[in-house]
């Protein structure tokens, strides 16, 4: 009984207040403004989007430099940076039929080579070709050059590859090759198929000493932007970039991190070891980089993995040069 | 008893009186565009023009793959991203929320934030809750069950290469308005059903599978898009796995699937932020 009165008398009370909210409402609404109707004076629908601007086609693999469009409060306008141009190497050729040359990073030595963007090993998944610089001017990840990025699954010794053992001197050798979209079941949008890897592996100088053991706490993984280490999960480090891009750095030494979350970290700082952690399970011996950016298409804006190749083969290059 | 429900009414009238107030403030003002119907590049991004894909994403059906949920639900009669960030702010549960985190976050930068900052109320999650926050980014990070669970937004995005089709998304509206309330609104003339605080809606909703979990992307208040990810530490049926690890290895927590990744994006509360 006491409880139907209290209901009673909050519901009096939620009562005259809307009433009171209404009569202000009609009171100070402006000048002008039709009588509420049903729909037009409670619920404004979002303002349709302005169409995108749409960006210059730029001849493939130099992308042109974007100019944001103006907003709230406006961006910097970014300092395009010059763009690399590739150099074929004759000697070394990408994996497939008809094999395409590899390209030699600008600032390095001719004998190191990369396949191009969305160039995967064959039989392995559609690549993503897209040049797109997703994270321009950071760090590569891992600290000392050389490092190999190439497919785990598709490499010697890989549940998809030919036989062999990881430490197969086929994996620790250029050319690299993207594995960003290889066959995987995870949904990633920016994918041809919709699905695929959402990173990109990368191995380092080499795996194991001489009597096969793994070469644990020994090839150092650094922060590639400004930002802080926002969390740490089983296998899997999480770096927010003051820019606002989100990388995560799979399989390092859990147990051997030099960071913790929360930390504020700097562009090459050391976060830990490149190892094999994989849960319950190992892997090889490499690392898993990805980057994941609010992307925006029209009307839709999404958080998604965009393909760190691109951002890799520069920033290799640089580390190649001596400027990493 | 009676006073809890008194105060509780009376919070949520402020809520309707604020969101009123801004519709009029809404109206009185020339009209602009939002800041996220424009996209803008991060400071340093200098590259998001590429040449077109040649391999872009094929246009999706309504059962895509890579949403991982049913197609585009029709669109819902939803309040402007205005009017449903100043409903989100009055809600009981964001007024408790705020109360309950003012010593241990800085409320203070975080109502400066341009991004409206959303976090998991949930008692096991805000123990271990870490929020960091800039002017037009954010991150929570927290600890439950097993699983790291860490929930990004902003209000600047990058430009879509020209070739990606973005495939069709689903919007899923928010409805967590207490049954007495929607009784209550029944009875209520139709000019004032529209206030109903079931406005809100998360748009462009993507779950992503990951090896490691599960990973959430939606839109909500106009310009604002977050993820949300949930790492169990799971690997199964990934192709690099090669075998078990030796010693104590980390069993996967069980709570990463995409029932669970939407319900954290629908149990979202705001604890302030949205700055001009």
């Amino acid at each position: 009984m006491n409880i139907k009165r209290e209901y009673l008398i909050a519901g009096a009370i939620v009562l005259v207040l809307l009433l009171l909210g209404i009569g202000a409402y009609f009171i100070f609404r402006p000048a002008g403004t039709p009588p509420a109707s049903p729909v037009v004076a409670t619920v404004t629908p979002p303002a349709p989007a302005p169409a995108p601007t749409p960006a210059p086609p730029a001849p493939s693999p130099t992308p042109a430099p974007v100019t944001p469009v103006p907003s709230t409060p406006p961006a910097p306008t970014p300092t395009p940076e010059p763009q690399p141009t590739p150099q074929p190497v004759a000697t070394v050729q990408c994996l497939g039929s008809p094999s395409v040359p590899a390209s030699a990073f600008d600032g390095g030595t001719p004998a190191a080579t990369y396949c191009g963007t969305g160039h995967l090993v064959p039989g392995s998944g559609s690549g993503d070709a897209e040049t797109t610089d997703w994270a321009p001017g950071m760090r590569f990840p891992i600290h000392d050059a050389p490092a190999y990025a190439n497919s785990q699954v598709w490499g010697v010794g890989g549940t998809s590859g030919p036989a062999g053992g990881q430490g197969d001197v086929r994996n620790y050798s250029y050319p690299w090759h993207d594995d960003f979209c290889e066959s995987r079941g995870y949904a990633t949008l920016m994918c041809p198929t919709g699905k695929g890897h959402q990173g990109q592996d990368i191995r380092p100088a080499k795996c194991c000493d001489a009597q096969g053991h793994l070469l644990q706490d020994t090839f150092v993984v650094d922060a590639v932007e400004n930002g802080r280490i926002t969390s740490i999960g089983t296998y899997t480090v999480y770096l927010t970039g003051d820019s606002g891009r989100l990388y995560r750095y799979l399989h390092m030494d859990m147990k051997k991190l030099k960071v913790k979350t929360g930390e504020a970290v700097v562009r090459g700082q050391a976060l830990g070891y490149l190892s094999n952690y994989f849960g319950s399970s190992v892997t090889t011996f490499h690392l898993h980089f990805e980057i994941k950016a609010p992307v925006k298409h029209g009307s839709s804006t999404v958080y998604t993995w965009v393909s760190p190749y691109n951002s890799l083969v520069k920033s290799y290059a640089k580390l190649l040069a001596g400027s990493p | 008893m009676a006073r809890k429900a008194i105060v509780a009414a009376v919070l949520f009238c402020a809520g309707i009186a604020t969101a009123m107030a801004q519709q009029t403030a809404d109206r009185k003002k020339p009209p602009r565009p939002h800041r996220g119907d424009v996209a803008t590049a991060p400071a340093d991004n200098n590259g998001a023009a590429p040449a077109k894909n040649n391999n872009a994403a094929p246009a999706k059906d309504n059962n895509d793959a890579a949403t991982g949920i049913a197609g585009p639900a029709a669109p819902p009669q939803t309040a402007s991203p205005q009017t449903a960030l100043a409903i989100a702010k009055v809600r009981p549960e964001a007024l408790r929320l705020r109360a309950l985190l003012a010593r241990r976050v800085d409320l203070k930068a975080i109502e400066a934030s341009r991004v409206p900052v959303l976090v998991i109320a949930r008692p096991e999650a805000l123990a271990n809750l870490q929020v960091f926050v800039s002017a037009d980014h954010y991150t929570a990070s927290t600890r439950f069950d097993g699983a790291t669970v860490e929930i990004n937004g902003t209000v600047r995005a990058m430009r879509a290469p020209d070739g990606f089709k973005m495939p069709s998304m689903r919007t899923v509206p928010l409805d967590d308005t207490p049954q007495p309330i929607k009784r209550l609104f029944k009875q209520i003339p139709l000019p004032v059903k529209g206030l109903l605080p079931t406005a809100d809606a998360l748009r462009d909703v993507s779950i992503e599978q990951t090896s490691y979990g599960e990973d959430i992307s939606f839109s909500r208040f106009g310009n604002a898009v977050y993820n949300i990810t949930m790492d169990c530490g799971g690997q199964a049926g990934d192709p690099e796995a090669i075998g078990p690890a030796e010693g104590a290895p980390q069993g996967a927590s069980a709570i990463c699937t995409e029932n669970a990744a939407l319900g954290l994006a629908k149990g979202l509360v705001l604890v302030g932020g949205g700055a001009p």
